[in-house]
């Protein structure tokens, strides 16, 4: 790893090295609250180059020796030009400050929102958590992941659905971190909320393609979050009362400017459902965020991060159900020099899921586990060449659950249901190289590795075939074993290598106007087992092996980017191509609760999508905001496997159920005045493909609804418009404590959008008939947000 | 087991509905050419010297039609292990013209041995299926509960059985009222079990209940699991995919053995519905206050 390090390293420096040059380097804080800043623009005006600051606010640029007017800019913070006399390599921390005439007189040279022209980076978008608390959501609970779902490209399966789907992927494709660490499920009460705490969040970035080679393990997209550090200058509280949950986040300095907490809580109101049923119900979630950082000296920083959520739902004690993520995550920042910077991060997770159901006597308890250890460097030789390179391991273990008497009369016996352990390492490069001034180029290289361990019990199959197909009834069932082995713990199962290139490319027209393209190869081992619409808390993951062969893609983008008038509207336009092996399908009426041999009912199939996407973007003025369109297509198959098969949907293709035809978002922000400001957002989408009978049987008096093919109709187009209004008191000013209301009105026109439509014999009439059901009408709420 | 895993997605669902609203509403649907169901559910009293074999015929409509019964032209039902049990079959007469509803007596040791195997004649295709008898325990005790789950209206039937220890039970309930609920004992093998099911629909006191159970095959328990999930109601992300629940009926005519073997030319001929000998013990329990 090291070596093909050094060698590129070798290679790359022998370009262009003859005038003396003097590094500069250093880190970018906000001045009130000594929080590092992610993705400021550091410009040498002087050559027209620059720099951006990394995740934790470092920067470092390569230059001849001479005297520059250094430019530091970022969204609401007041630019800063430093005049620097690049005579020796230079270290210099700056801070800026925020920008309170905000938006108003200064015009923003950099909007970290905006497309990026000259960066070979595509595919990505990037949202402020400013932006985040602006766009109206139901119930008022600004919520991350129903803020990206108004960016191009990305889906999810409707209201209350947890996990978004990007350009025609699946939920389980996305490789969601949270400060480095993945997280398992996103959602709060089966999706109504995400698990972020909009209040700590400092930087969400959204990869949907060109992704580079540090990521890897899930194919559609990575959703980076990044948590705020904690204020290290003096203690702030901030908090929001809602209709739904309140939260409250402390942070503060325990030595000043050197070392900061944050602790942020946030829960909804017990008996969330209570008023709608007479009984002993309740429904609610809490989360928790904790974070200490140590700033040890100029090279050594140190953060300790700690996130534990759950929902707990409970109906008259004879249902409990509770599930949540958990994770700790220690990181070290070490700045080996001016030019190298590193950071060590551990990090242990927790995906829990329990049940309790008294009224037939028993206890489930899964979860997955994993501990990863990660170290990334970054390396910037030059103001042409930055070099990223780093390893992954991550060891899972996968407890589907273990079932037990909940009482001591239960008939039910204890049975853990078997474990299973994997590892997952990878090592990467990944390098960014400006060719000339206006071709540049990210090129990288992942190399991953899946090992499955060994397990307690294994079916063995005749032929190695676990599914068989019924050549009379045309259908697959599940083989019967012919024998279990037992490999134990220390066998391996099976392993799997992958080289995975990753190449992006930009070509500068001028400072305006660019094209780009990329080609990514990713690997991802860990398969989400769900054939529901979207991910139910319930769905259980599980991990390649020698049934389940691990799901590739190739990605093909390319697109166009231009700034308009003055900067103040951006265009970006992409088309895409996705081909995905290996993307596991369910044969009917597979059954993948508490099924210890999933192989048995899972097939290998393909998935391919395709489209375009279109986003234009107001950045500056008074009026603030971006319209969205995507045109695209999402398909899977398993053919038949052999010439005495017909494979699943006679083999042909289907939609995939997140195949939306077309997805528009239109997005507004306006600032009438210091009071008052306005936010809107419109959202229509093609329906949901899924099935419509196309008759009905009788089965001992049972209705019984059939079907033709898989998703071959769809529900009716989603369509629906969110208003807020914001509004800060003038006697705000000058005070201490800042609050502001936000009031809100969810789906204004009261849209009656199909979550789904189901087809039932009605148990009163006995006549057939479709019932639709919608989550949500007109929902209005008011939110107090508060600060001191 | 599995059905109570099942039951956890519908518990769900419910949550959801109580911030949802549910309407019913017109949809254009597709639709195909008729296709015959074979409802040939035997259930059989060991205690009783002969059983009425009765088979309900009928053919597919849109899911907003009515069903009509379907006019055979002929159907037997043979033990295969019996000498000379395939000629001369015993056939089944239609109880009344039109009706669709065809039954014979027979002795009921010629239907708890050997193999049997069902034939329909209708519209010149032949459709053919085999089953076994298959046993199980009777119920131990069956009362009224005062517990509910969602709804103070709730009725609740605590159910205990004592499953057999020597064998991989499969055990379908059916409930009275088209209730029906699938368990296996994979997680009380051997055990005496008790459950709670909960009727949704409201019963009124001195409402008699019918309930039996029977035992199953692991195949047509599969098949009695998916149509109850594809006859309830439930939506949203707990949706279960909707798919054809295909039966034990296969579509004979072209298979000669010789040049044919299977159905992989003409795959979409085939029937609905299931063949299946079960051993019933039934109960009854009057609803109280």
């Amino acid at each position: 790893m090291k070596i093909v390090a050094f060698s590129l390293f070798v290679l790359l420096s022998t370009f262009g090295f003859s005038q003396q040059k003097y590094t500069l380097s250093g880190t970018v804080l906000e001045e009130e609250t000594g929080e590092t800043l992610i993705g400021v623009n550091v410009i040498i005006p002087e050559l027209r180059t620059g720099a951006i600051t990394n995740e934790y606010g470092f920067y470092s640029i390569t230059l001849p020796e001479g005297t520059y007017n250094v430019t530091y800019s970022s969204l609401g913070m007041e630019t800063r030009v430093v005049t620097i006399q690049l005579t020796d390599n230079i270290r210099r921390n700056i801070s800026l400050t925020a920008d309170t005439e905000q938006l108003d007189e200064v015009i923003i040279e950099a909007d970290v929102e905006r497309a990026s022209i000259k960066a070979p980076q595509m595919s990505v978008n990037t949202l402020s958590a400013e932006t985040i608390k602006n766009i109206p959501v139901v119930l008022g609970e600004a919520d991350v992941v129903k803020s990206i779902l108004l960016l191009p490209g990305v889906t999810n399966a409707g209201e209350a659905s947890s996990g978004f789907n990007v350009r025609g992927g699946a939920a389980d494709q996305n490789l969601i971190l949270l400060d480095e660490a993945t997280i398992f499920n996103s959602s709060h009460l089966f999706g109504f909320f995400s698990v972020f705490n909009p209040d700590a969040i400092k930087d969400v970035k959204l990869f949907k393609g060109g992704i580079p080679s540090r990521y890897g393990g899930r194919l559609s997209s990575v959703l980076e979050i990044f948590q705020k550090e904690g204020n290290s200058k003096e203690l702030k509280i901030n908090g929001g009362i809602g209709a739904v949950a309140s939260r409250l986040l402390a942070e503060g300095p325990i030595v000043k400017d050197k070392a900061a907490f944050l602790v942020g809580g946030r829960a909804s109101y017990a008996h969330l459902f209570l008023p709608l049923f007479n009984i002993d119900n309740s429904a609610y979630f809490y989360d928790l965020n904790t974070k200490i950082n140590y700033r040890i000296n100029e090279k050594n920083n140190i953060f300790l991060s700690g996130y534990f959520g759950r929902d707990l739902f409970s109906i008259n004690d004879s249902f409990v159900n509770v599930y949540g993520n958990a994770l700790v995550n220690f990181r070290w920042n070490h700045i080996f020099s001016d030019k190298l910077f590193s950071n060590l991060s551990v990090i242990y997770s927790d995906y829990y899921y329990g049940l309790e159901l008294d009224f037939v006597g028993f206890e489930w308890n899964s979860g997955i586990q994993n501990f990863n250890i990660k170290y990334d460097l970054k390396h910037y030789l030059s103001d042409k060449l930055q070099i990223n390179y780093g390893i992954n391991n991550i060891y899972y273990v996968f407890n589907p659950g273990k079932i037990q008497p909940n009482n001591p009369e239960s008939g039910i016996l204890e049975e853990q249901l078997i474990k299973k352990y994997a590892n997952e390492f990878a090592a990467y490069v990944d390098v960014e190289h400006t060719l000339t001034n206006k071709l540049r180029v990210q090129y990288g290289l992942r190399l991953s590795h899946f090992i499955r361990f060994g397990q307690d019990e294994l079916n063995v199959y005749e032929n190695n075939n676990p599914v068989e197909f019924d050549p009379f009834l045309l259908i697959y069932k599940a083989a019967e074993p012919i024998a279990v082995s037992n490999p134990g713990r220390s066998g391996r199962l099976a392993s799997y290598t992958n080289l995975e290139p990753r190449v992006s490319l930009s070509y500068t027209f001028n400072d305006d106007v660019s094209v780009k393209a990329s080609y990514t190869r990713i690997a991802q081992y860990l398969h989400l087992l769900s054939n529901t619409s979207s991910p139910t808390p319930l769905d259980v993951w599980t991990p390649s092996g020698p049934f389940v062969e691990p799901q590739l893609l190739d990605q093909y983008a390319f697109g166009f980017f231009k700034n308009m008038w003055d900067r103040e509207f951006t265009l970006e336009t992409e088309v895409f191509y996705k081909d995905i092996q290996n993307r596991i399908d369910y044969i009917d009426g597979a059954n993948l609760i508490a099924n210890n041999a999933i192989e048995q009912v899972i097939l290998n199939g393909e998935a391919r999508a395709y489209g375009w996407e279109f986003l234009f973007r107001k950045n500056t003025g008074d009026l603030q905001g971006w319209i969205a369109y995507t045109l695209s297509k999402s398909e899977q198959r398993t053919p038949a496997r052999n010439s005495e098969e017909i494979g699943i949907n006679n083999g042909q293709w289907y939609n995939t159920p997140y195949d939306k035809t077309h997805d528009i978002a239109l997005y507004g922000n306006y600032r009438l005045n210091e009071t008052w400001s306005f936010n809107s957002n419109f959202v229509f989408q093609t329906g949901q493909p899924t099935n419509f009978p196309i008759g009905q049987f009788e089965f001992q008096g049972l209705v019984i609804p059939y079907y033709g093919l898989r998703n071959s109709t769809r529900l009716p187009n989603y369509h629906r418009l969110d208003v807020a209004a914001t509004l800060t008191p003038r006697k705000n000013k000058g005070r201490n404590w800042q609050s502001e209301w936000v009031f809100s009105i969810y789906n204004v026109y009261n849209r009656m959008n199909s979550a789904s439509i189901n087809f039932r014999q009605n148990q009163d009439t006995g006549i057939n008939e479709a019932v639709r059901t919608s989550i949500f009408g007109i929902v209005p709420s008011v939110t107090y947000n508060f600060k001191f | 087991m599995k059905k109570y895993c099942n039951g956890i997605l519908i518990i769900m669902s419910f949550i959801l509905l109580m911030v949802s609203c549910q309407e019913v509403i017109d949809v254009d649907l597709p639709t195909e050419e008729p296709r015959l169901i074979i409802d040939a559910l035997v259930r059989v009293d060991t205690n009783e010297a002969f059983t009425k074999v009765t088979v309900k015929v009928s053919e597919t409509s849109s899911f907003f039609e009515s069903i009509p019964a379907a006019n055979l032209q002929q159907i037997t039902l043979t033990n295969l292990d019996l000498p000379g049990g395939g000629i001369n079959p015993p056939v089944l007469i239609e109880e009344t013209p039109g009706s669709g509803i065809y039954s014979k007596v027979f002795d009921t040791d010629f239907l708890t041995q050997g193999s049997l195997f069902l034939q329909v004649d209708f519209e010149d295709e032949f459709y053919v299926a085999t089953a076994r008898f298959v046993p199980t325990v009777p119920i131990d005790n069956l009362v009224q509960g005062d517990g509910i789950l969602f709804d103070e209206d709730d009725t609740e039937v605590i159910v205990t059985f004592t499953d057999s220890d020597e064998r991989d039970d499969f055990y379908l309930f059916d409930f009275d009222f088209g209730n029906y609920l699938v368990t296996e004992d994979e997680f009380y093998q051997g055990q005496q079990f008790e459950f709670s099911y909960f009727y949704d629909e409201a019963l009124a006191v001195g409402d008699t209940l019918n309930i039996s159970i029977m035992g199953v095959d692991e195949d047509f328990y599969t098949y009695m699991d998916q149509l109850i999930l594809q006859s309830e109601e439930d939506f949203g992300p707990f949706e279960t995919p909707a798919l054809t629940v295909r039966g034990n009926f296969i579509n004979a005519t072209n298979i000669d053995n010789n040049n044919n073997f299977d159905n992989l030319n003409d795959i979409n001929n085939f029937a609905l519905g299931y063949f299946a000998i079960v051993q019933e013990y039934k109960e009854t329990l009057v609803v109280q206050e």
